[in-house]
């Protein structure tokens, strides 16, 4: 078992407590996980402490690598008699048989791959709250509502007269906070609000800037699930707010875009009518995304089509928004002129 | 050109310093007395104003140039004003001026309101030095460099090194819109008097008005009969320097515009269109990595107290080109701070959600991260030596805090405002414009940074800049029909310098060699795990800015072999 805190390769015979003081949450011979796992999904969604996340994007990253690792031992044991059986092979057949042997290997690999399932999401969710009972809640892992309390009293007096470029409504209060905790709100000068209201100090300001700015674009962003898509629905029949339904643009998702997300093909959500929530999506993947359909006006999927199909998507450089780590993010802009 | 010392007459000191400053003009005039030495040279023909005169035991040396109110006085007018009515005089002048005046053994310093040209100084060894660029005061071998720890934390999070202190303990920079006074061996700088600027009128009609007084700070700085030159990115500032431009002067007007080749995006088509509709001469200049690196060093040392915005060297560059066909070249650089730019609704819509985040020190730290440089880098970039000498509150949100935290300022972007004037304009923008263009002969001028400009961006409502979301609002009413319209309302895009593309092919082992982990260690400043974890683009966190932080390490670590080691540019 590598230890998580000090990277020593302990015995699992010499118990659940590392000689650096660190408690094992998952026994690997028992539960086929060990910590060093979870802690790598934790930093991979967190990006190494310094962004909030969701439990689907923890869950995201961790499914991601659970998935192959269920195939891992196989694998490996099989590579290792086959390169045996390779050489004796090589001894009396020569190179062709090594060969076919080789392509019937990729095949297995390859058919041994399709057919592993990642883990659960209640199973997950099991372990994520043993995690949490063992070491505390991730410090910028989103489960409440952040930003529920409102900001002070400013004594500038026009600190709401400018408006903002966008209002971008989403389905859940939690992707409220993960994209303002992280900052899209800014980046994209957009005010960012639950379709339900939330935060509900905030939506006065919305109907305040609706009213003053009837062309104001107003877009949906909404998982691809059938509360995601109810929610969306019954803005567009019912809208909460003072706009006219056919100039909400709606961004979201929906179960026959999950084919062109990598991220969500890797969890097994490819074949288009699966429920995606949109947050199982990396947040660089989600924040490229949402910039480009912004700026562009049309559903993320429709971009990350055109971009699979190489006409468009990008946002120049080279940062697409199908990069899940942090080599897709902003483009280093001067003054000049 | 501008330097000068108190004391007794050293002319190798005098001579060193002209040297340094040489670049700047061609042969200086020095007048020596037994109170000190002031040095001045002419950079080029410039609007008027600019001279160094004597008065008996009173010496004055002016570089730049004088505007408004002030337009046709000469250095004699000022010498002669001091004379009558003492320091009170020197509050007076408007333009884009350095001012020195030696009284005897009295040394005043003057810095123009906007910051325009620069001016250094520093004691040692109970002499005064000051220069326009701090290579003048460096030029003495025996002035002391000791690194500031604070202002490389500083130069991490904002890309250069604001308020007075520099990147050297002993050097320090003039305030814009400040005097200093040198006597008996001591220092004392006070504040220029608050402006008087008599704006065109309050009609309400703000895009009138702004119109008109752009048009006078182009005119005021126009050499008459030259051709010009104009940088023109294709965004509204530059488009609207150059549609002035080409309204009233009376001899070609030559345009420019930089692009970086393909695969990288630009904005050549709206550069062409403002050329096309203003009839200019327009020119296109690519750069590459393989034609400026060989220059890079050169770069470097010509900027001096080291600025680590990437469009730096692209205008070097660009001056380097230029600088066959005109001596003087306009920009437009002044629109985004003055008339309410990109970086102002971010801070605005901060302070629109609660949660979190909202205690002391709430605006400043905000304000830098929504600057996006190297402040969340800081803990794991620097040594625990040099963190050691780093206090966050004082270096880092000091500056921003009579800004953005001060008394006195009921509107928030008005705080804004003044915060990008003061602090990126006159230690980023105004500087490296002209730096880079003086390191090539040539005359920087910057219309939109007019100090008519500044107090009218101030008198006018708030709104009149922000709207909607809308950046510059009354810039775009005020010249919607004299520029093409997909000019007028596109969104503030920038320039994009692709550094991190540069970084990942033609800058990759350049900057692997600069930033090696050997020299890294030997200088102790960097954590050199940290600046591998760089150049690999892996430190697998929240918005990492590889490219922009290569580059300002880059930049520091050639200024620091330069001015530190003493390495040849």
């Amino acid at each position: 078992m590598k230890c998580p805190s000090c990277g020593t390769r302990w015995k699992h015979a010499d118990g659940m407590m590392c000689g650096c003081g660190y408690q094992f949450v998952f026994d690997p011979k028992t539960e086929g996980l060990a910590d060093g796992r979870f802690a790598a999904a934790l930093r991979r969604a967190s990006a190494n402490g310094t962004r909030y996340f969701t439990a689907n994007q923890l869950y995201s990253e961790f499914a991601r690598r659970s998935r192959t690792s269920a195939v891992g031992p196989f694998v490996a044991a099989g590579l290792a008699s086959l390169l045996l059986i390779g050489a004796l092979l090589y001894q009396r057949w020569g190179l062709a048989a090594v060969g076919a042997l080789f392509t019937l290997l990729l095949v297995g690999v390859g058919v041994g791959c399709l057919r592993s399932r990642p883990i659960p999401k209640e199973r997950f969710d099991q372990l994520l709250a043993r995690w949490v009972a063992a070491k505390g809640h991730p410090d910028r892992l989103i489960t409440t509502p952040r930003l529920d309390t409102p900001p002070p009293r400013w004594a500038e007096h026009d600190m709401y007269d400018y408006g903002v470029r966008c209002i971008l409504l989403v389905d859940r209060p939690e992707i409220v906070d993960l994209l303002v905790l992280n900052g899209l709100h800014a980046q994209e000068g957009a005010l960012v609000l639950s379709m339900d209201g939330y935060p509900q100090y905030l939506t006065d300001r919305a109907e305040g800037l609706l009213a003053q700015y009837p062309d104001l674009p107003v877009y949906l962003l909404h998982d691809a699930t059938s509360a995601g898509i109810a929610a969306a629905q019954r803005f567009h029949a019912r809208p909460s707010l003072p706009v006219e339904p056919e100039r909400v643009i709606d961004l979201g998702l929906y179960p026959s875009d999950t084919r062109h997300f990598r991220r969500l093909k890797q969890l097994g959500l490819g074949s288009g009518n699966e429920q995606a929530p949109l947050d199982l999506l990396p947040y660089p993947t989600l924040q490229r995304a949402t910039h480009v359909a912004l700026a562009a006006g049309v559903p993320i999927a429709v971009l990350a089509m055109r971009q699979a199909a190489g006409v468009g998507g990008t946002g120049g450089d080279g940062a697409t928004f199908h990069d899940s780590d942090t080599r897709g993010g902003w483009d280093d802009v001067s003054d000049f002129g | 050109m501008l330097y000068g010392f108190s004391g007794h007459t050293d002319e190798k000191l005098s001579m060193s310093m002209a040297m340094a400053l040489a670049h700047r003009c061609g042969a200086p005039t020095a007048h020596a007395s037994t109170y000190g030495t002031l040095g001045w040279g002419r950079l080029e023909e410039s609007p008027g104003g600019a001279g160094i005169a004597v008065d008996g035991e009173r010496v004055a040396a002016l570089a730049g140039f004088l505007t408004g109110r002030a337009s046709g006085r000469t250095v004699h007018h000022i010498l002669d004003a001091h004379h009558r009515r003492g320091v009170d005089a020197l509050g007076e002048l408007e333009g884009v001026f350095v001012l020195a005046l030696m009284d005897r053994d009295r040394v005043h310093l003057v810095r123009d309101r906007a910051g325009a040209r620069t001016l250094y100084y520093g004691v040692h060894g109970g002499r005064l030095r000051f220069a326009c660029e701090p290579k003048g005061v460096l030029a003495d071998s025996s002035f002391p460099r000791r690194l500031r720890p604070g202002a490389v934390a500083q130069y991490l999070t904002y890309s250069f090194v604001p308020g007075a202190g520099t990147m050297l303990e002993d050097l320090h920079e003039l305030l814009p819109g400040h005097r200093l006074e040198w006597h008996s061996g001591t220092v004392r700088v006070v504040p220029l008097p608050p402006e008087r600027i008599e704006l065109p009128g309050r009609s309400g009609n703000w895009p009138a008005v702004l119109s008109s007084t752009i048009g006078d700070a182009v005119e005021d700085r126009r050499p008459a009969g030259q051709p010009v030159g104009a940088f023109l990115s294709g965004g509204i500032d530059s488009s609207i320097v150059v549609a002035e431009l080409a309204a009233r002067h009376d001899a070609p007007v030559r345009t420019y515009s930089i692009h970086f080749g393909p695969p990288h995006l630009n904005e050549l088509p709206f550069a062409a269109a403002v050329a096309e509709r203003c009839r200019t001469d327009h020119t296109e200049v690519l750069i590459r990595p393989r034609g400026f690196a060989p220059r890079l060093r050169q770069a470097i040392w010509h900027l001096d107290d080291p600025i680590g915005d990437p469009i730096t060297v692209p205008n070097f560059e660009l001056a380097r080109r230029v600088s066959g066909d005109v001596s003087h070249v306009f920009n437009g650089e002044g629109g985004d701070p003055l008339f309410g730019g990109p970086k102002n609704l971010p801070m605005l819509l901060h302070h629109w959600y609660g949660g979190p985040g909202h205690g002391p020190g709430h605006r400043e730290r905000a304000y830098l991260e929504s600057y996006r440089r190297g402040y969340s880098e800081l803990e794991q970039l620097l040594t625990p030596e040099i963190l050691a000498g780093v206090d966050t509150e004082r270096d880092l949100e000091g500056p921003l805090q009579p800004f953005l935290s001060g008394p006195g300022e009921p509107s928030m972007l008005h705080r804004l405002l003044r915060a990008n004037t003061k602090l990126k304009g006159a230690h980023l923008i105004l500087p490296k414009v002209d730096r880079m263009m003086a390191a090539h002969g040539l005359v920087p001028l910057s219309p939109l940074f007019d100090e008519r400009l500044i107090a009218l961006s101030l008198a006018m409502p708030p709104e009149c800049k922000l709207r909607a979301g809308v950046e510059k609002v009354v810039l775009k009413e005020a010249y919607r029909g004299r520029l093409p319209r997909e000019v007028v309302d596109r969104p503030k895009s920038g320039m994009r310098v692709p550094v991190r593309a540069w970084f990942r092919r033609e800058l990759r082992r350049y900057a692997r060699s600069v930033l090696s982990s050997k020299a890294l260690a030997a200088a102790g400043i960097f954590r050199p795990e940290r600046v591998a974890q760089w150049l690999r683009y892996d430190t697998e966190e929240h918005e990492s800015r590889y490219g922009l932080w290569l580059w300002m390490l880059l930049t520091f670590e050639l200024w620091r072999r330069i001015v530190l080691e003493g390495e040849a540019a």
